[in-house]
Order: structure tokens, then sequence, then C-alpha cells
């Protein structure tokens, strides 16, 4: 079994209102709060402005270093790691190079590169977490970071999913769990490609005879591409079964646990958890400041869950996500510590 | 939850070699599936998979997890591992897509062995699925002497095969992997877009008028730097696991470019003829050749017969992985 022992969490300095997406879209700040939440979003960049250009691994970088010095782990200790992203610096080789030398790295390790979007986190925990429980690794780096802002389509066009999304990740040290300790006891993922179509980003894609070619940005088919109503409804569905489902296979209840921390995607999905589950005091929130990061909302929202005193030793966590795939997952956790 | 167990065998194994396999005109040995967009990544290897599946012996509603290791997904996202869940009507099931180039059939393999002892899977469906030949359009004329090569080298492979508790029945016996991810940027074989630290897009038409979305590959630098990081971490792989080099029956190391199994060969002291390889038949089919060497070769090996092969990225970034002929 493999704790959770640090986490760390890193986003651009760019705060981006959203009354400023309305210097380049048709919106305005009641609608994106109305439909989604969310109040502002982190980017790299605003228009010519920039706040950073260093990419996905230097956040990646950070957030895994603030990991580290909270676990007490020097970067030396760490055997491999998980990252989880579908925003790479680099299409291939992908980031592991680059990465494992922000972070100090003196030697090379197994690098695992996962891109399953929403869900991506909770695969490259379960990855990681068998790692360590196995005793192949005793201390690994679990990361997910995104940097979404430059794949939107910045326009009144793209406006159905570009306010939503934001840059930003986190990431979590895994160590093997001591005798009479408990940490990640329940993992489990999946998914349902027949829904691919309703949250999809499909080019550069390789269905085509050709990656990509001009016609993909007129054919918006570079950006994302959300069924709304179809997602939320599967979401508001699918995660409080995944909460529930967990809890029941070690017979315990919702009012056993201390936190639910959901990926988020929008508000309206958290706020159906909380009801479904009768307790929406216990579903962590932090999209109205950060948006959708994707593989990264998971770590950034239990790193400021912990800050914020909602996370104490012994607590009991569920992890939970929905999203594009479809693909889900949930974990149930102990936090370390008396 | 089944029951922890500590081997790992690969029970049945299929290559996809179905008609719509053409050869690339003017560049011999580089194999392209088709042009048809109804051949997508994830229909050949369904057809792949349903192969494999019906091979083993397994219902399909046995296969209790899917990895697939690609860097050519039909969409950028979701990818294909997804998509197969889809495609083989088997919602639900966990469905891990792993970004690891040549490596990846010793990531995908290694990943799998792990949640197969902690208990998490029993039947493993591995995709090694890859369409290199379609980051080109068709009568590409790359301008970088580095795309021309990508252009030249880049093939398609697809292969899948089962992971699983059961020795019964098994082709082999997965031992170990040595998984090496060097540090520091990559010069040797890289394709840098979409990227994160490109602004106002991660890929714009700007770079595709530029020809910037092309893969590169740099022989020259392969060549020159493959000798002095490879064979050492072989040499040491082998000795952890207390064999000879020389006692390894089988070794399987598909190429990037021509000329690199001759200076690994040399420098581990082997005759190159003693390394399997698909490159002249295929080209650079990322990580679909290791495994399609296997499936086409396996029959002809013997009980007892250890299977090394060698997944390589670039010098410094590269997976081995040990198995045993059952």
């Amino acid at each position: 079994m493999a704790v959770l022992c640090g986490v760390g969490k890193a986003c651009p300095e760019g705060v981006v209102k959203n009354n400023d997406i309305t210097a380049f879209m048709e919106t305005s700040d009641e609608w994106i709060q109305q439909r989604s939440g969310i109040a502002e979003r982190r980017w790299i960049r605003r228009g010519e402005e920039v706040f950073q250009t260093d990419g996905n691994n230097a956040l990646a970088a950070i957030a895994s270093k603030n990991a580290l010095e909270q676990a007490k782990v020097s970067v030396d200790e760490i055997e491999a790691v998980f990252f989880a992203t579908i925003s790479p610096d680099t299409d291939f080789p992908g980031s592991g190079g680059e990465l494992l030398e922000e972070l100090g790295c003196k030697s090379s390790i197994p690098f695992f590169e996962i891109r399953n979007q929403c869900s991506g986190f909770l695969y490259a925990l379960a990855l990681g977490n068998s790692y360590v429980d196995s005793s192949t690794f005793s201390k690994v780096l679990v990361i997910g970071s995104e940097v979404l802002s430059n794949g939107l389509s910045l326009s009144s066009e793209g406006r159905g999913t570009a306010v939503l999304f934001g840059d930003g990740g986190g990431a979590a040290v895994l160590r093997a769990a001591e005798a009479e300790e408990q940490g990640i006891f329940d993992i489990t993922v999946g998914a349902d490609g027949s829904y691919a179509e309703k949250l999809v980003i499909q080019r550069p894609g390789f269905a085509a005879p050709v990656r990509i070619q001009e016609s993909d940005y007129e054919d918006l088919k570079f950006y994302p591409h959300m069924e709304g109503k179809a997602v939320f409804r599967m979401a508001s569905t699918k995660m409080p079964c995944l909460v529930k489902e967990a809890l029941g296979r070690h017979s315990l209840n919702v009012e056993d646990l201390d936190l639910i921390v959901p990926h988020q995607a929008n508000q309206r999905i958290l706020d159906a958890l909380g009801a479904v589950l009768g307790c929406p005091e216990k579903v962590f929130s932090n999209i109205a400041q950060y948006g959708n990061t994707t593989a990264g909302t998971i770590p950034l929202a239990l790193t400021e869950a912990l800050e914020q005193g909602r996370i104490r030793s012994g607590s009991l966590v569920c992890l939970v996500s929905f999203g594009a795939g479809f693909s889900w997952g949930a974990a149930l956790l102990r936090w370390p510590g008396k | 939850m089944t029951e922890r167990n500590k081997s790992t065998y690969l029970s049945a194994i299929s290559s996809y070699q179905k008609e719509g396999r053409v050869r690339s005109v003017g560049s011999e040995g580089r194999s392209v599936f088709s042009y048809d967009a109804a051949v997508s990544p994830t229909h050949v290897a369904t057809i792949a998979a349903k192969e494999v599946i019906g091979d083993s012996g397994l219902d399909i509603k046995d296969i209790d997890w899917i990895i697939a290791a690609t860097q050519t997904s039909d969409f950028s996202d979701p990818g294909v591992a997804s998509l197969l869940t889809g495609s083989l009507e088997l919602p639900g099931l966990p469905a891990l897509e792993l970004r690891q180039l040549s490596a990846g059939s010793s990531y995908a393999v290694d990943a799998a062995s792990k949640l197969i002892q902690t208990g998490l899977a029993s039947n493993i469906l591995i995709t090694t699925t890859e369409f290199y030949s379609r980051f080109f359009e068709p009568g590409a004329a790359p301008v970088a002497e580095a795309a021309r090569a990508a252009l030249e080298y880049f093939g398609d492979g697809c292969a899948s095969f089962l992971l699983t508790s059961k020795r019964e029945g098994a082709l082999l016996r997965y031992i170990d992997s040595d998984l090496v991810e060097g540090v520091g940027a990559e010069n040797e074989l890289f394709c840098e877009l979409p990227s994160a630290k490109e602004f106002p897009l991660r890929l714009s038409k700007k770079h595709i008028a530029e020809q910037k979305h092309y893969p590169s590959i740099f022989p020259e630098r392969i060549i020159q730097n493959i000798s002095s990081t490879i064979p050492k971490s072989i040499q040491q792989f082998c000795e952890s696991h207390e064999i000879l080099l020389t006692d390894i029956e089988r070794i399987v190391a598909p190429q990037i470019v021509p000329g690199v199994n001759k200076i690994l060969s040399e420098a581990l002291g082997l005759n190159s003829e003693a390394i399997l390889d698909s490159f002249e038949t295929r080209g650079f089919t990322g990580s679909a050749a290791i495994m399609e060497v296997i499936a086409e070769n396996i029959a002809s090996w013997n009980s007892g017969d250890r299977v090394l092969t060698i997944g390589i990225n670039s010098s410094k970034s590269f997976g081995l992985s040990l198995y045993e002929v059952l």
C-alpha cells in the first residue's frame, strides 16, 4: 500500500478574470459563473501579456518540488515518475528528459507519460500505487499538470469551452506505507469509449490520412468540443456512484468521509455530487479560481484542501473524477500521520 | 479482488497483417497501412485485439484492463485505449494510455505486470499501434533534412497481446524490464509540436506552413551516441539477472535508423544477424515494432529460450525487457 506523504501545486501567475475574456469573445462574467461557477483562471499568457513562457514542464517541476519539500523527500530518492498530461512541452518523446532535468535528477529513472485526460491523475495514481504496493519502488512522484490555454479557440465561436479551462496542476509523493499505516486502500478507474466524441479534441489526430491540416482550424476540430448536457448528465450520475461503490467495498458510508476531492469541471457537477450524496459541505471546490485544469485539478485541489486545513492526519479522503473518454476514477485514502 | 500473483505471462500475440498494408511509393521498406480514413489506429487495434483474444481461448469479458502504448491516437484526446472500450464493447474497463515511443511495449508490459502482481487485474489486453505515416500528408516534401529522414524511415505498425496471471497455455513468461529515461532534452528523435510552450497556439497554421509540425530524426547523432550508453545498460541488465548476453537466444531490437544494430552488436560482441529487426521491411514503427517481430518469429523459438527486447527512443531513452519462451 502506498501513502501520499506530500503534495504540491503550481499555477501560472497570470489571473484571467471573466471580464478579461469579454475583450475577445462574446460572453459575460454572469454567463460564465452561472453555467460553470468559474470566476477566473490562470493562463500562461493573456493576449500579448506574457506571464510565463516556460511551458508545462516548468509548472510540473514547481509542483513536484513543493510536494517533495512537504514530504521531506529528496528528488534523488524518487525511483519513478508518473506524469499525467494532455499538454506536454513536446509531442514526442514527451516530457521525461527535460522534466527530470528541471527536477534536478542526476540519473535516469522510469518516466511514465500518461494520457488519460480528466482522469489522468487517478490513472497515474493507480499505476504509481501498484509500483509501490508491489515493492518495486519505495518512493515515486505522481504529477498532473496542464497548459491548456494555447489550445483554445479564443473567439466567440469557442466560448462554450474556452472559458472553462485553465493552466496549472499538482504533484504527490507516494511512499510505501509503514506497518499499521493505512494509505491508498482503494483505487478504481474505468472508461467507455462509446462516448468519446461527447468530449473530444479531434486534431491533431491519426484517424484522418494526415494528422493536421489547415482546414482543421476552420472546422474547429483543433479545439475542444463538448456536448455539455451529455457530459453533465453522465458526470452527475457516475461520480456519486463511484464514491458510494468505493465506500461500499469497505463497509464505509459517506458519514465516514472527511472530504471528497473531485475533478473540477463545473460547479454544477460538484453541487450535484454533494446533493446526491447528501454532503455538500464535504465536496471540495476551487473551480472558481482555477477553472478546469484537466489532469491537474485533483492534485491542485488536494494541495489546497490540505493548506486550508480541510485535510488533517488521519482524514479519510475520496478522490473522484469523470471526464473525456469518457473516463473515470475514484480513490479512497487515509491521510498519513497520527 | 483477485489473488496476488508474482508471475506474469504473455498468453497470445498478434500483429496486424491484413489487407490494406501497402508500401509507400518511392521508399523501400516503409509500410503504410492505408490512406483510407476508415482505417484508423483504433480500427486496426480492434482487429488485432479480437484476433489475439480469440487465439487466447479467453472470453472477451475476461479482459479486465486495456493498455495502449501509442503516439498516434485517432484523436488528440481521448486516445486509443478509451476508444477500444467502445469498439470491443467493454464499457467500464480501465483503459490506460501511455506515450512512450519505441519503449512503449516495455513500459506497457511492466505496468501490466504490476497491476497483475497487486491483484488489480488478471487479463490485460495491450495494444501497440502506430500510424507514423500520417505525420506526413501524401506527397509531402519536407524541406528540412531531419524531417526528410523521418518521412523515409517512419512506418505503420500494430501488434496486440495479452498479459495474464495464468501460465497454462502461455507463450512467454515475463521476467523484468529496465525502463530508462535519460536526463536532459532530446535532440536525436523528436516532434516538437503541439507544444505547451508555443503561443498563441500549441500548433498553428503558421507552424504548418513552416513545416515545423513534422517529426525530426538525426541519424548521425543516434549512430554517434548509441554505443556510449545502451550497451552498458544492456550488460548491467543481464548481470542483474545473472545471465550472459551471449547466452540469450533471441534478441529483438528494432532499429530507429539503419546501422544501429551493427553498432550495438559490435559493442556487445554479437553477430549482427543475431539481432531480430523489422526495419528493412517496415521502417521505424515505434511501440509496435518489438511485438510485431515477436509475433512473426515466436513459432520458431524453443521452450526455454530467453528473449531480450530493446526498444530504443534515443541513445539515452530506452526500454529493455526479458522474457522466457515457454
